[in-house]
């Protein structure tokens, strides 16, 4: 069972929620709208053409306009893999946690809250990871601005480097 | 009298240079080849210098890698809970200057331990062979025996110097 028939699968299901199929480089992708996240996370995991067991990567990116989340699953059981995709709102991202279906999101899922500013709804842990307590901003988004410096050690040697 | 004295400074002297004790505090990559140089082939314990688990031991503090602002904070605490004389000594381009995650390059990394700890001497490359890091503690002996024979080493914190 390869996993281009399952996504068709998925969006003949979820018609208004799968709003693209793509192949390439290798490898397929769905785009899913944030909303229906619960539901396809649990199809993914329970179908029996899917049976995607194993989250090998959960990652995120800005992509100017929006953050965009990128679950990579695998399942071990079939050998096959899909690519994930969404895109949520740069003013209070937020989506449900997948932690409930794949407990490896756990910890990506504490990065990219800390480093990207995404909100995961039911995430069961709230403390910060990386970085310390009472930093301010999400040092990933592309409009980040680097502060000056940090409890009282400033930023940057001072010297000038070359522009390239 | 003063004469016996005198031999016997050079005798502590030459006992604080060959034993020193060193924390040695393995942040990034650099790490790795300063473990190599205290390891068997390069074996740093010649030259008298030997690793202690616990800052109030050791008298020398050996900064390798690139040093977060998170981490920062406790690079201080461990400075301060090492006794007087103390010395420390920056391994690579990231504990000296911040190399290559400097300024705009990185938001999360202190441009060099200098910016919090005063440092004796500065080991550069990315990462240095052992050969420099012994260098460089060679260095900091001859520098030990200068300080001492001026007898600034008790202030070590307010002046250090030139090696
Ligand atoms: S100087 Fe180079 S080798 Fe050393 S910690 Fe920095 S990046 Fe790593």
């Amino acid at each position: 069972m390869s996993s281009t028939e399952f996504l068709e699968g998925l969006k003949n299901e979820f018609p208004g929620a799968i709003t693209k199929i793509d192949i390439g480089y290798g490898q397929k992708f769905a785009e899913f709208s944030s909303n229906a996240a619960a539901s396809i996370f649990n199809v993914c995991s329970t179908n029996e053409r899917g049976r995607f067991d194993l989250l090998e990567d959960l990652l995120a990116y800005d992509s100017g306009d929006d953050i965009v989340l990128v679950y990579n699953l695998y399942s071990t059981l079939l050998n096959h893999r899909v690519i994930l995709k969404t895109s949520l709102h740069r003013k209070e991202p937020s989506i449900l946690t997948a932690t409930t279906v794949w407990l490896a999101a756990l910890s990506y899922e504490k990065e990219i809250a800390e480093l990207f500013g995404v909100r995961f709804k039911n995430h069961t842990t709230e403390i910060p990871f990386l970085l310390p307590k009472d930093w301010q901003g999400f040092p990933m988004r592309k409009d980040y601005v680097y502060p000056g410096g940090y409890s009282g050690i400033a930023h940057g040697s001072g010297v000038e480097r070359r522009k390239r | 009298m003063a004469f016996v004295f005198s031999r016997l400074d050079d005798l502590a002297t030459w006992a604080q240079t060959h034993s020193l004790s060193f924390l040695f505090l393995d942040l990034s990559c650099c790490g790795i080849e300063m473990m190599h140089t205290t390891g068997g082939r390069y074996d740093l314990e010649r030259f008298g210098a030997v690793q202690v688990a616990s800052p109030k031991q050791a008298d020398l503090m050996i900064v390798a890698g690139s040093i977060s602002y998170k981490y920062a904070e406790t690079l201080k605490k461990n400075y301060e809970q090492m006794c007087d004389p103390k010395w420390v000594m920056a391994i690579g381009s990231c504990a000296g200057s911040g190399g290559m995650f400097e300024g705009e390059f990185s938001y999360s990394t202190v441009s060099g331990v200098d910016k919090i700890l005063p440092v004796d001497v500065y080991v550069p490359g990315c990462p240095p062979r052992p050969e420099a890091i012994m260098h460089g503690l060679l260095t900091l002996q001859k520098g030990i025996v200068k300080c001492r024979a001026q007898n600034s080493w008790k202030d070590s914190k307010t002046s250090s110097p030139e090696l």
